[in-house]
């Protein structure tokens, strides 16, 4: 006897049950396995007069008998129900193979209770099989059980075509590769590269036949006469690929859909290239005669006797087709943003390889890889890829790592993208999604460049992971969003800066003083970076993904930024954080060729500060202040941070603004220091209550004194703001030092929502 | 025990007899077949539930010239608890033919351990053995059917019996009391085995599928006596469905477990085998099917060397018929067990007062299964004290 004293234990549990039951179960017999490592019998018969029945539930007999099979690693396999009669067939739960499914999910099962938790699961499904509540939509038809030969592996990738009163008979278009077929289309006509497909209007029984004979036979039960299917056959043979078998897809509608309607329950019967050989000559001809008929009729007699005598071969098949199968990550954000989309991933390092792969589990269709780089064995620490890969390019390992998953078209760029992608007009290579995952600081400043005249037409996720791996940021850009990563960038420093909360992270990413402890694998030789494992970076991106994911799905007019850290990382403020970042007002330079980006936080100050002076002393006359924020030369961009209130000294009147100083240097200095750096002084703006924001001869003698009379200062913004608090209107006007303002063209654009845009152009 | 007994125009009535078989199948109102007999002396006590079935017969059977006429009596095998009874009723009643085995003619030496009703038997089956051998008219009240194989049987004066006097196992007849039937009636025979003077009376066993037919409905009542596991499973696997499907089962031997637990030659120990209950089960009719056990009450446990009727076979059977369709003969005393044919085939009538079941109530098994396991489903019910 080959009992494990696992299964001796499952035994002694029953024994106990029985003893505790008074006849309410009473363990019949035992069957110890032949072989240790075989599952153990017990017979178990089980009082079931005393269970409440309905006539919609099974109707039971005084005692019921059931077979226990143990598995030798109980409780740490679980053990299985069968019954060994056929009266519960068709019901509920219950499988042709007698199998009574009791369990809807292996995690249902609970090893500590062994038996105990077994029989009580037993009772429960019986009391309610017994009143017909079992859901039959709880679990799909039963398949029907062929007995699998055949070597081949068939895969169904593709749904059906609708079956409606009679039988489909098509073709399914096939992607043959070594031992295993692919489903992969479904027509009306012959291929050389698609199978005779008969899809059934009626189930067969639930075992299917072993025998051709039987099988042609079911057919032409359903609907599908044997001279229709000889005739399928032949013409299959006669157009397949000759080093191949030949296949037969057989469709049933034996599978459940969610609404309970039937879905067809596919088969593959496979022929042997010998007997495919026959059958492609099977058929009689006009012409023949003489010995040509007699081989004929020679062959036709020996398809015959195959017809009579072989056994069906049936492929094992395994099922993809999407009416089938339900993707395992239905309903996570992921997937509804990356499902069926066009990814663009920048950078295949640590951040963006993962990024790329689990775009393609969430169902990407196409991915556009760039990455310059090659593999060097340092990165086998925390990168996919492997030693045979050493020395080749990083995308080519990583598109062949994507294609071998099998579910998404991938392009490899091997080229800097600065020097490629970055310099053309599809810079985005129009992306659904564009992954940024460089950590460059050059390729984000050029996308915001490309961005400005080209704006992407999806959304973007821009990833960095901090020095220690510890901490991570994310920008994410929905489609029209004005702005790219280093927009959202800017916006996360200044709020992280001036933020209590997430001063970690500014210590992170925007250190006061620049890090002196950067990490050169290879020192002198090799790009600084993180360090960090694989752990810790695919934990941080996997988060950034998912926090990102239901953001990149819609169109939007805010961005966000994500700062995550790992949860055992100690620092100042949140471990978490979202923020939102509203998009500016852009306005163009009347004077040149930057972009103006006025925030929605010096939009807010703007309003606050004009109602301020409309409650004063002296409405009419004009107001203004120092404007805070960057000017970047090289995107040709002037972000305005924040407004500035009027100084103290400031002298206005209905036509004029002289802006005064006091205060002013201490709170340039502030806004330096709070900002590490990332705002300051970048001009003025005052109003014209009495007329539009057109430049005066006041205002351009004033702008030319400041940009010749400071050193520091050879180019400033002005902004000239009309109108009242709650509908302003306003123009900028860059004055560059030793740079005349030839045309004046102003393009006055409104601030306020609602407000109907006005030029005097 | 007074009784009141409406008998059915055709059908079968199980008497309740304690643990040991009397049966009888009502072919028409003219003709009763009684298989085997076990009349207790201490049930002719009125406050004995058995019922005193020699009496009962003699009262309720049909009359022939004013006399209680049993048409057949079929003796499965000579053990008392088949038997008993027997003088009186051949003392009483016109028998018009005996059916039995050959074992039933060997010697007395092979039989000395016969009771004295089994030796009665015995005795007017050599009488008209003789007498038909003899050149006589068999009549009724003189026939027998010997049923099986037996070398003996070809020495005098069995030689010399005419061949309506034998049948064997593989074959039918049609025939009662020298009437034929065909229309009604067919007994199809499964049992003996081929055997000699040293086998064990139980293993010769007379074994019949007894068919009552209108034409249109049959009803069909399978009884083996007192055979165990190999003959129960070689009679299913030998013989063929309509041959072997019964609408009433009598339980072997008294709802024995050696039906279905049994020590293969090759088994060191006796092992369950659920192959006979599969047979049993899948030649079951589908419009109907019970198994009756000729026993008083189930035990409520089995112990080894107990004789019959063991809880291990009632449960056994319970799972092979629809529930309340395991019928046990003591469960209902003083009432037998009545199956009336009509339009639908067999049907049990339905007894006087639900009878109340004498076995175990039973337990749900998830209560079992929480006590068992160290959970307690209700808690203690009541206060518990601590000093």
């Amino acid at each position: 006897m080959s009992a494990t004293s696992w299964q001796k234990r499952a035994i002694a549990q029953l024994r106990a049950i029985e003893a505790a039951t008074d006849g309410g179960l009473e363990v019949v017999d035992v069957l110890e396995p032949a072989e240790i490592g075989d599952q153990l019998k017990a017979f178990i018969s089980v009082r079931c007069d005393n269970i409440e029945q309905t006539t919609d539930g099974i109707r039971y007999r005084e005692r019921e008998e059931f077979e226990v099979r143990v598995p030798a690693f109980f409780p740490y396999r679980r053990p299985s129900l069968y019954v060994s009669h056929r009266r519960w067939r068709g019901r509920p739960h219950v499988y042709a193979s007698g199998y009574v499914c009791i369990y809807q999910a292996e995690s249902e099962w609970q090893p500590s209770r062994g038996m105990y938790g077994f029989i009580s699961r037993v009772d429960l499904w019986l009391e309610r099989a017994a009143v017909g509540s079992l859901n039959a939509a709880d679990v799909a038809i039963e398949p029907p059980v062929t007995t699998v030969r055949a070597e081949t592996l068939v895969v169904a990738r593709e749904d059906c075509p609708e079956v409606t009163d009679k039988p489909w008979l098509g073709y399914a278009e096939l992607a043959v590769r070594d031992g295993r077929v692919d489903i992969v289309g479904w027509r009306t006509t012959p291929s050389e590269r698609a199978a005779p497909a008969i899809l059934l209007t009626d189930r067969m029984g639930p075992v299917f036949p072993a025998y051709v004979e039987g099988l042609l036979d079911d057919l032409a039960e359903r609907g599908v006469p044997h001279g229709r299917i000889f005739q399928t056959l032949i013409d299959g043979a006669q157009l397949r690929d000759r080093s191949q078998p030949m296949w037969i897809v057989l469709g049933t509608p034996m599978r459940r859909a969610e609404d309970l309607s039937a879905l067809q329950h596919l088969t593959v019967w496979e022929i042997s290239p010998a007997m495919a050989d026959a059958l492609s000559v099977a058929r009689s001809q006009a012409d023949d005669a003489g010995e040509v008929a007699e081989l004929r009729k020679s062959v036709q007699d020996s398809v015959i006797e195959w017809a009579e005598t072989a056994k069906v071969s049936w492929c094992e098949v395994s099922e993809d087709r999407p009416e089938i199968v339900t993707r395992r990550d239905d309903r996570s954000p992921v997937a509804d943003a990356f499902l069926g989309k066009r990814v663009v991933v920048w950078g295949c390092g640590a951040v963006g390889a993962p990024a790329a792969e689990w775009a393609v589990r969430a169902g990407a269709s196409e991915v556009v890889l760039y990455d310059k780089d090659k593999v060097s064995p340092g990165i086998l620490v925390r990168q996919p890829y492997v030693d045979e890969d050493v020395g080749l390019y990083k995308v080519d390992c990583l598109a062949r790592r994507l294609e071998a998953i099998g579910r998404a078209t991938v392009t490899a760029n091997r080229k800097d993208l600065l020097a490629s992608a970055l310099l053309s007009d599809d810079w985005h290579d129009n992306a659904d999604i564009l992954i940024d995952a460089t950590a460059s600081a050059s390729v984000r400043l050029r996308a915001e460049e490309a961005n400005r005249f080209r704006p992407a037409p999806g959304a973007t996720l821009a990833m960095m992971v901090g020095h220690d791996a510890e901490r991570a940021l994310a920008a994410v850009i929905p489609a029209g969003y004005p702005g790219l990563a280093e927009d959202v960038f800017r916006a996360a420093k200044l709020r992280a800066c001036a933020d209590k909360r997430l001063v970690g992270f500014a210590d992170e990413f925007w250190p006061d003083h620049p890090r002196a402890d950067l990490f050169q694998p290879e020192p002198g030789c090799s790009d600084a970076t993180f360090r960090g494992s694989a752990v810790e970076v695919a934990g941080l991106t996997a988060i950034l993904m998912r926090d990102a994911a239901p953001r990149l799905a819609v169109a939007d007019h805010q961005a966000h930024a994500i700062f995550t850290a790992l949860p055992s990382v100690e620092h100042p403020g949140t471990n978490h954080a979202e923020i939102n970042v509203d998009a500016s007002v852009r306005l163009p330079d009347s004077a040149g060729a930057y972009e103006i980006r006025l925030s929605a936080t010096a939009r807010k100050s703007l309003g606050k500060l004009m109602r301020q002076h409309a409650s004063g002393a002296h409405p009419d006359d004009e107001t203004g202040g120092v404007l805070f924020g960057r000017r970047d030369e090289i995107v040709d961009v002037i972000w305005i941070d924040e407004v500035g209130p009027p100084p103290d000294d400031s002298v206005s009147s209905p036509t004029r603004f002289d802006c005064g100083v006091k205060g002013v240097a201490e709170a340039v200095d502030q806004a330096r220091k709070q900002s590490r750096d990332e705002t300051g002084y970048i001009g003025l703006w005052h109003t014209h209550p009495n007329c539009d924001a057109v430049l005066s001869l006041v205002d351009v003698d004033g702008m030319f004194g400041l940009v010749h009379g400071h050193e520091d200062l050879p180019e400033a913004l002005m902004l000239i703001v009309a109108g009242s608090a709650r509908a302003k209107r306003a123009a900028a006007y860059v004055f560059v030092r030793d740079r005349a303002i030839t045309t004046i063209a102003p393009v006055i654009v409104p601030l306020d929502r609602g407000q109907a845009a006005a030029s005097s152009r | 025990m007074a009784l009141s007994l409406k008998v059915p125009s055709v059908g079968l009535i199980f008497w309740p007899v304690g643990t040991g078989d009397s049966t009888t199948v009502i072919v028409d109102k003219k003709r009763w077949v009684q298989i085997d007999l076990h009349h207790l002396v201490a049930a002719e006590d009125d406050d004995d539930d058995r019922v005193p079935v020699v009496d009962r017969l003699l009262e309720l059977a049909p009359k022939l010239t004013g006399k209680p006429y049993i048409a057949a009596f079929a003796a499965t095998h000579l053990d008392e608890d088949h038997i008993k009874g027997f003088a009186n009723l051949l003392k009483k009643a016109t028998i018009g033919e005996l059916w039995f085995s050959p074992r039933v003619l060997h010697s007395n030496e092979d039989n000395k351990d016969l009771c004295a009703d089994a030796k009665v038997f015995v005795k007017e089956a050599q009488r008209r053995i003789n007498r038909i051998a003899d050149g006589k008219t068999a009549g009724s009240g003189h026939r027998i059917l010997i049923i099986g194989e037996d070398d003996l049987l070809s020495e005098s004066p069995y030689s010399e019996l005419p061949a309506e006097c034998f049948t064997a196992p593989g074959e039918f007849f049609t025939t009662l009391d020298g009437e034929d039937l065909s229309e009604t009636f067919q007994v199809f025979v499964h049992s003996p085995k081929k055997g000699d003077g040293d086998d064990d009376r139980n293993d010769l066993s007379l074994g019949m599928q007894i068919m009552i037919s209108d034409g249109d409905t049959r009803g069909t009542f399978l009884t083996l006596g007192d055979l165990a596991y190999p003959d129960v499973k070689a009679i299913f696997k030998r013989g063929k469905y309509g041959e072997l499907l019964w609408s009433v089962f009598q339980a072997p031997h008294h709802c024995s477990r050696k039906v279905m637990y049994w020590q293969d030659t090759d088994d060191d120990e006796e092992k369950r085998k659920k192959d006979v209950l599969d047979l049993i089960e899948d030649h079951a009719d589908e419009d109907g099917a019970w198994i009756v056990a000729s026993c008083d009450s189930i035990p409520s446990s089995d112990k080894p060397g107990d004789n019959p009727p063991h809880k291990a076979a009632a449960t056994a059977y319970k799972a092979i018929v629809d529930s309340g369709n395991f019928l046990v003969t003591g469960d209902n005393a003083p009432d037998p067990r009545v199956f009336e044919f009509g339009d639908d085939g067999l049907e049990l009538r339905a007894p006087a007062a639900k009878p109340q079941p004498k076995s175990p109530q039973g337990k749900r098994l998830s209560e079992g299964a929480a006590a068992a396991g160290g959970f307690s489903s209700s808690g203690h019910g009541s206060l518990v004290g601590f000093g």
